[in-house]
């Protein structure tokens, strides 16, 4: 038996949402830029696309704006916003928890003389917003903070950070990647937040960026002015209506989905519990993310032997002599010790994952743990 | 998955001389800092060859995989030569490794060196265990 559970990866796209696409492919292909009625079809779909998505969101569709993914819109949100409205330097407050689209930009930008605080999570994964607060400085301009991370799976306080930004005055972003299809989301509580297609069952090579309309953005492509001059490049019609298709049947189902996921979680959760020596990493995580360490066993050595069994799972560390090794600057962020860093899986589900292959992936788990054990 | 050939992958689901000797006449342990690994081995010494020899890991598929080989290729061989088996050999017997995993067969040579040498630094030279007893 073959088992996907690494949705936090990427996802399958929904059947339904690639029967759309090929249609859009093969029948409306016309340029949506284009004034003859191809591309008037092709523009109305988009149209549609952009509406289905804002209201997914709770925000409008004018603050929707198209992109190839969740790393252009982490990066137009930054850069964009900062050479708009503070080319010259300024503050800015992010955490040590982000993905590298986040990380790497904020790394960038410090290099030409933007001050950046990096916001250390509890040992639970989580950005205290008391540490927020404290972090805000008179010319602090800009705040990105996720709305769930990748690694663990823990949901940020976005809520309370957000009235704490309102309050000071400050622009707040979120990587909303892993959040979007999966926890209901309102946009409207931060000014800009990225979300990616591939993640939520829709092709890869395309994504979203949300604008609240108070925000003044610089783009970083420069082109053909699509996309409100923010994102030129010819507008993806196919990917943008997979990604409304998919957020449809999401919300369509999303009550038995939910519930589904969450039996599933609680299934693999109790099917280790007999296992002594391990530990689930974060607390107050999604439902489909499960981050969990075996003392004595590499997380790369597991995952290579699950995927030896047909199961596919994903490890944050891994024993690679590029860097010597590879570790999760998440853990590593967490301060958990090292054989919690170097043993760490990760497993996340799915909503076509069935009972059967979850009850196959907790045999196959317990089974090669306790093997590994005795080596 | 790293692209591991076939021969690696059946060393590590079925690692050859895995486990402790209680009577060894030494063991050691070495690991590696940068990325966690890490290993013991234990070696049991009858005329100045090793008689036999067992592992434990800590370690990726990569380093369980190259323990198993080592220990299949140094098994019967004079101590002599048995430090002179190098981990390029070791990759080519598994029929190679990903490059970035050069360094696990690092790890498994070292520590049967170490063992070696903690053999030899307990042990009279010229003289074996059998003749002291």
């Amino acid at each position: 038996m073959r088992v996907y559970l690494d949705h936090a990866a990427t996802t399958p796209v929904f059947k339904e949402v690639a029967q759309e696409v090929f249609k859009v492919f093969t029948e409306n292909y016309g340029n949506a830029s284009s004034s003859h009625s191809h591309g008037e079809e092709a523009r109305q779909l988009y149209e549609q696309a952009r509406g289905i998505i804002a209201n997914h969101l709770n925000v409008s569709p004018q603050e929707i704006f198209f992109t190839s993914g969740g790393t252009e819109s982490d990066n137009i949100a930054i850069m964009g916003f900062l050479k708009a409205n503070f080319p010259d330097g300024g503050h800015i407050i992010t955490t040590q928890i982000e993905h590298p689209a986040v990380l790497q930009v904020a790394k960038y930008i410090q290099d030409r003389g933007y001050d950046v605080t990096y916001l250390k999570p509890t040992s639970e994964g989580y950005i205290r917003p008391d540490d927020f607060e404290r972090a805000i400085r008179k010319n602090t301009v800009l705040a990105s903070v996720m709305w769930v991370n990748n690694e663990t799976g823990v949901i940020q306080p976005i809520e309370e950070i957000s009235t704490i930004a309102r309050n000071r005055g400050i622009v707040l972003h979120s990587d909303a990647v892993q959040a979007v299809g999966k926890i209901k989301i309102d946009a409207s509580l931060v000014h800009l937040l990225s979300a990616s297609g591939h993640k939520f069952y829709a092709p890869k090579g395309c994504g979203f960026l949300y604008v609240n309309k108070s925000v003044k953005l610089d783009p970083i492509i420069y082109g053909g002015g699509h996309e409100k001059g923010l994102r030129s490049g010819t507008e993806n019609v196919p990917g943008a209506h997979g990604m409304a298709v998919a957020l449809s049947i999401i919300e369509r189902n999303y009550s038995d989905w939910c519930k589904k996921l969450q039996s599933f979680k609680q299934k693999i959760i109790d099917g280790i519990s007999h296992l002594s020596e391990y530990h689930i990493n974060g607390s107050r995580t999604i439902f489909s993310h499960i981050n969990v360490s075996f003392k004595g066993i590499q997380g790369e050595t597991l995952a290579t032997a699950l995927d030896l069994r047909g199961v596919s799972v994903s490890t944050a560390s891994a024993c690679s002599s590029h860097h010597g090794t590879s570790r999760s600057h998440v853990l590593d962020a967490m301060g958990l010790d090292d054989w919690i860093v170097n043993g760490a899986i990760r497993i996340t589900l799915g909503y076509e994952n069935t009972q059967e292959e979850i009850d196959y992936f907790v045999q196959v788990l317990c089974e090669e743990v306790k093997r590994f054990r005795n080596i | 998955m790293l692209k591991y050939t076939e021969l690696v992958m059946d060393h590590f689901r079925n690692p050859r001389n895995l486990g402790k000797i209680e009577d060894a006449d030494a063991q050691a342990t070495e690991g590696s800092i940068a990325c966690g690994d890490m290993m013991t081995v234990y070696l049991k010494i009858k005329d100045n060859r090793i008689a036999d020899i067992k592992f434990e890991s800590y370690g990726c598929a990569a380093n369980i995989a190259t323990a198993s080989m080592m220990t299949e290729v140094v098994k019967g061989l004079p101590i002599d030569e048995a430090k002179q088996i190098s981990w390029k050999e070791i990759v080519e017997r598994l029929g190679g490794l990903p490059q970035i995993k050069y360094h696990c067969s690092n790890l498994a040579v070292d520590t049967l060196r170490k063992a070696i040498k903690a053999y030899e630094d307990s042990t009279p030279r010229g003289v074996t265990n059998e003749s002291i007893s």
